[in-house]
């Protein structure tokens, strides 16, 4: 069931919203939680059943475990955290990762291994990173609590269970348990309501109208002339930004709804200025979770300049690896490891650049690197990238000819601008538009921050709402969803 | 203001707004859904409905009344099925579907076998049904958004369109044109699924249809290289395996098949040969012949190279349906032109294709998809 969806929006989350609080009303504590639960998993069902039984072993195996952990034990702690970790590689490997391996064997190897037909559970890769802190933090004592209901909600609670914000255990299961938060908190609703109308507002009208044209740059288009090269590609970065954060307040939102804090994910990251900054505004969860269980237990910045830049490398390359199963991915994770490596030699040598140059230069690098993050193939990326560069197959419009004749040559023509990718002058409207908000307004959370009981917010987000609504009907999904 | 208040206000004005909305939508009908309130200062001219081909087709075959099916593509949708009806002695659906792949055809052919006790199926098939370049997902999105419903056969109905911004827009703009007497005359399609061209009629009388415009328009929505109809044209074998489905699920259910590839202005013949696509073409349909024979209207003759026959390369006038059923269903009462539709078998496979090869006339296709004063129409 997606968030943009009638049957959500309408049915699930009302009906989950009134019994849920009725429940919480009549003091029927762990019934109201059990029923959160089942609440839960009935949403995570609704693609597919068959991906129920993944997520509840998951969650028993790991609930289990870390109590082991916890307490004393004849097997070593350490093997069991091992053991531990290994499962739920496992796990995410056989589902995520085999056909990759056996594809590459094949290649390499010359052999003819059969790849298996596997739908991959949905949102394995962010309850599998959730769980593995878990797991890291019992071994580390760091968790007290014991609580199952807690510990199953913590990992299945809707409004994150499928693309985040990844959560850490120890900001959510004192939140479930709090009885402040099981009554009914109309300021909690307000801005619930006003964030996730603005997230709804995010994905239906902006990334759904970017996704047109970047579909159609890269998977149908078999050429694109420059200017069709460098809209596909911004049309693909604006989408990106606005279906995940999009998605993001909308998760936010609905767990206001239920008084639950979820952390910020996404702090208008194209405004950074070099591509550490990006790292701490973008996916921000993700970026925690790298940071505490990757690139600290590596070594961090603590053995040497370059142990700091092989482990920069190794958590970017991982960081690759876990958005999706393919080799453009690993060479996203590179490039953005090597990104971090310069900007780490460029700030020991104490250079700066002027603020504006700064930026463009970091948001080109990340709009480039999208490139590899979205092309299904290679070739799709070398087509795209190779026409943003080639100036010999250039189109302006037809209204330019008369006043730009010199221009005429044989790699200079005038006609449709965007014809290939199915655009017209909305997309670079639409472009121009997207470039003022990512840089000149306020992001989603820092509208939060800031929200006040008036007509003004009262009418911005009804309409934000109402315009969603009554564009639902071309419901899609979202891209992390992917992951 | 209290939190209370400013929820209280936000759900009565969001209340009010949609169910306001939803009811200007349904009351002015701008797509001709329901018709239940004709105004002639305000809605009597209607904006096509050919934007959710898909949503009132599914909705329209569930009445159940059909005996017969017609499946193809746009270029089946302009064929009168009231014609046919007097042959299958029933009522006849055109479920025909613009650009439509053979995987969409028979999605939507057991969904209507779901509804309706079809006894006849009268498929148009189409060269572009079987271009591996034409995925489900990004050239049949009506389709892709059902899909789930079609393929469980949920029934399909048409609420969501009234609680629609786009369809709010169509409203303001049925209402002011009709009130300032500006509204166009749209095609649309009709209760029984044709696409009924009256926009085109009209001009044709007004005497302002430029079929030469109209065809050239066509041809660079088909050729195009990198969005045409056509693009990267690739046989597809796993779309074969949907034709053959279709065809064996008659055969196994006693349902009578009659199959034709429908007739195109020859420009459009002979720009495939231009293209580069005429292997393509001719495989098409020697596979064809494979799985059943088939009346073949493509190529030149006394029909096909007369430009006025036809509202542009691909779309058949529709006082043309008679005789194109006519051949089909072999009714001799009626006068047809010898040349127009030849049977196509294994035996007479070969010499037809080497028929056709003969036809072939030069074609300067980069002179009408590089000029930018022709427009690329959209499907």
């Amino acid at each position: 069931m997606l968030f943009n969806s009638y049957q959500f929006i309408f049915f699930f989350l009302p009906i989950t919203f009134l019994i849920y609080f009725y429940l919480t009303h009549k003091n029927l504590i762990k019934e109201s939680q059990f029923f959160l639960l089942l609440s839960s998993l009935f949403f995570y069902s609704w693609w597919n059943v068959i991906y129920l039984p993944i997520i509840l072993f998951s969650m028993f195996f790991n609930y289990k475990l870390g109590i082991f952990l916890r307490v004393k034990n004849t097997i070593p702690s350490k093997q069991l955290l091992v053991f531990g970790i290994l499962t739920n590689l496992s796990l995410l490997g056989y589902f995520k990762y085999r056909n990759f391996f056996v594809e590459n064997i094949n290649i390499v190897f010359n052999e003819n291994i059969e790849l298996i037909n596997l739908a991959l559970p949905l949102a394995i890769s962010f309850f599998t990173f959730q769980q593995v802190a878990y797991l890291v933090d019992s071994y580390k004592g760091k968790i007290k609590e014991n609580n199952f209901l807690n510990y199953a909600i913590f990992v299945t609670f809707f409004p994150q269970l499928i693309a985040g914000p990844i959560v850490h255990h120890k900001e959510m299961m004192h939140q479930f348990s709090d009885t402040k938060n099981q009554q009914i908190n109309y300021e909690n609703i307000s801005k619930g309501l006003f964030i996730f109308s603005i997230g709804l507002f995010k994905k239906i009208a902006i990334a759904d109208t970017f996704a047109t044209w970047a579909t159609a740059g890269f998977d149908v288009a078999s050429t694109l002339n420059l200017l069709e090269a460098w809209a596909t590609s911004l049309s693909y970065t604006f989408q990106l930004y606005f279906d995940f954060s999009g998605y993001t307040d909308m998760a936010i939102g609905l767990a206001l709804l239920f008084n639950i804090k979820l952390p910020i994910n996404f702090n208008s990251p194209y405004k950074a200025r070099n591509i550490q900054e990006f790292w701490q505004r973008w996916h921000m969860t993700l970026s925690r979770f790298l940071k505490e269980y990757i690139y600290i237990p590596l070594g961090g910045n603590r053995a040497g300049v370059s142990t700091t830049y092989l482990n920069l490398m190794i958590t970017f390359l991982l960081a690759g690896i876990w958005h999706g199963a393919g080799w453009t991915f690993v060479f996203w994770g590179f490039l953005h490891g090597i990104a971090l490596v310069i900007h780490r030699v460029w700030k020991n040598f104490q250079f700066k650049l002027w603020f504006g140059v700064a930026w463009f230069f970091t948001f080109n690098f990340i709009n480039l690197s999208w490139i590899f993050f979205r092309a299904k193939e290679w070739d799709d990326a070398i087509k795209v990238l190779s026409s943003m560069f080639k100036l010999d197959n250039i189109v302006l419009l037809p209204f330019l000819e008369n006043k730009m004749t010199f221009l005429l040559n044989d790699s200079v023509t005038f006609g449709r601008m965007f014809e290939s990718i199915n655009g017209d002058r909305w997309t670079l409207i639409f472009l121009v538009f997207a470039f003022i908000i990512i840089l000149y307004f306020k992001n989603s959370m820092e509208k939060l921050e800031q929200f006040s009981l008036n007509y003004k917010t009262l009418f911005f987000s009804l309409f934000l709402f109402l315009f969603s609504i009554l564009s639902l009907n071309k419901v899609s999904e979202f891209l992390y969803f992917n992951f | 203001m209290y939190h209370k208040k400013w929820l209280k206000t936000w759900f009565f004005f969001f209340t009010i707004g949609i169910f306001f909305i939803a009811g200007m939508n349904y009351i002015i009908d701008p797509y001709g859904l329901n018709n239940k309130f004709i105004f002639d200062k305000f809605n009597k001219y209607k904006n096509t409905n050919t934007g959710y081909t898909f949503q009132y087709k599914t909705n329209k075959v569930l009445s159940g009344k059909y005996n017969t099916l017609m499946l193809g593509t746009s270029r089946v949708g302009a064929v009168n099925p009231e014609v046919i009806n007097p042959y299958v002695k029933g009522k006849t659906f055109n479920f025909a579907l613009p650009g439509s792949v053979t995987e969409v055809q028979h999605k939507v052919f057991l969904y209507s076998l779901h509804y309706n006790k079809i006894k006849n199926l009268v498929y148009g098939i189409d060269f572009m049904s079987f271009n591996q370049s034409q995925t489900v997902e990004y050239d049949s999105k009506g389709f892709f958004q059902l899909k789930e419903q079609i393929e469980n056969k949920s029934e399909i109905y048409n609420f969501d369109i009234y609680f629609n911004w786009k369809t709010l827009q169509s409203t303001i703009e049925v209402m002011l044109n009709n009130l300032l007497g500006k509204a166009k005359v749209m095609e649309i399609y009709l209760p029984n699924g044709m696409r009924d061209y009256r926009n085109h009629i009209k001009s044709l009388k007004e005497g302002t249809f430029d079929v030469d415009m109209s065809i050239k328009s066509y041809i660079k929505t088909y050729f195009f290289i990198n969005s045409g109809v056509y693009k990267n044209y690739q046989f597809s074998v796993n779309y074969l395996a949907y034709f053959r489905k279709t065809i064996e699920y008659c055969q196994v259910h006693n349902i009578k098949v009659w199959v034709y590839i429908p007739p195109m202005y020859s420009d459009h013949f002979d720009a495939i040969y231009a293209s580069g696509y005429y292997d393509e073409f001719e495989l098409f349909k020697r596979e064809l012949v494979k799985i059943v024979d088939f009346m073949d209207f493509t190529g030149h003759n006394s029909i096909t190279e007369n430009k006025h026959n036809f509202w542009d390369t691909s779309h058949l006038r529709k006082e043309y349906s008679s005789l194109l059923m006519a051949k089909v269903f072999h009714d001799n009462s009626l006068r047809t032109p010898s040349d127009f539709g030849v049977m196509v078998d294994e035996d007479n496979i070969e010499e037809h294709l080497k028929n056709l090869k003969n036809q072939l006339e030069e074609y300067n296709l980069s002179k009408i998809l590089n000029a930018s004063e022709i427009p690329k129409l959209g499907f």
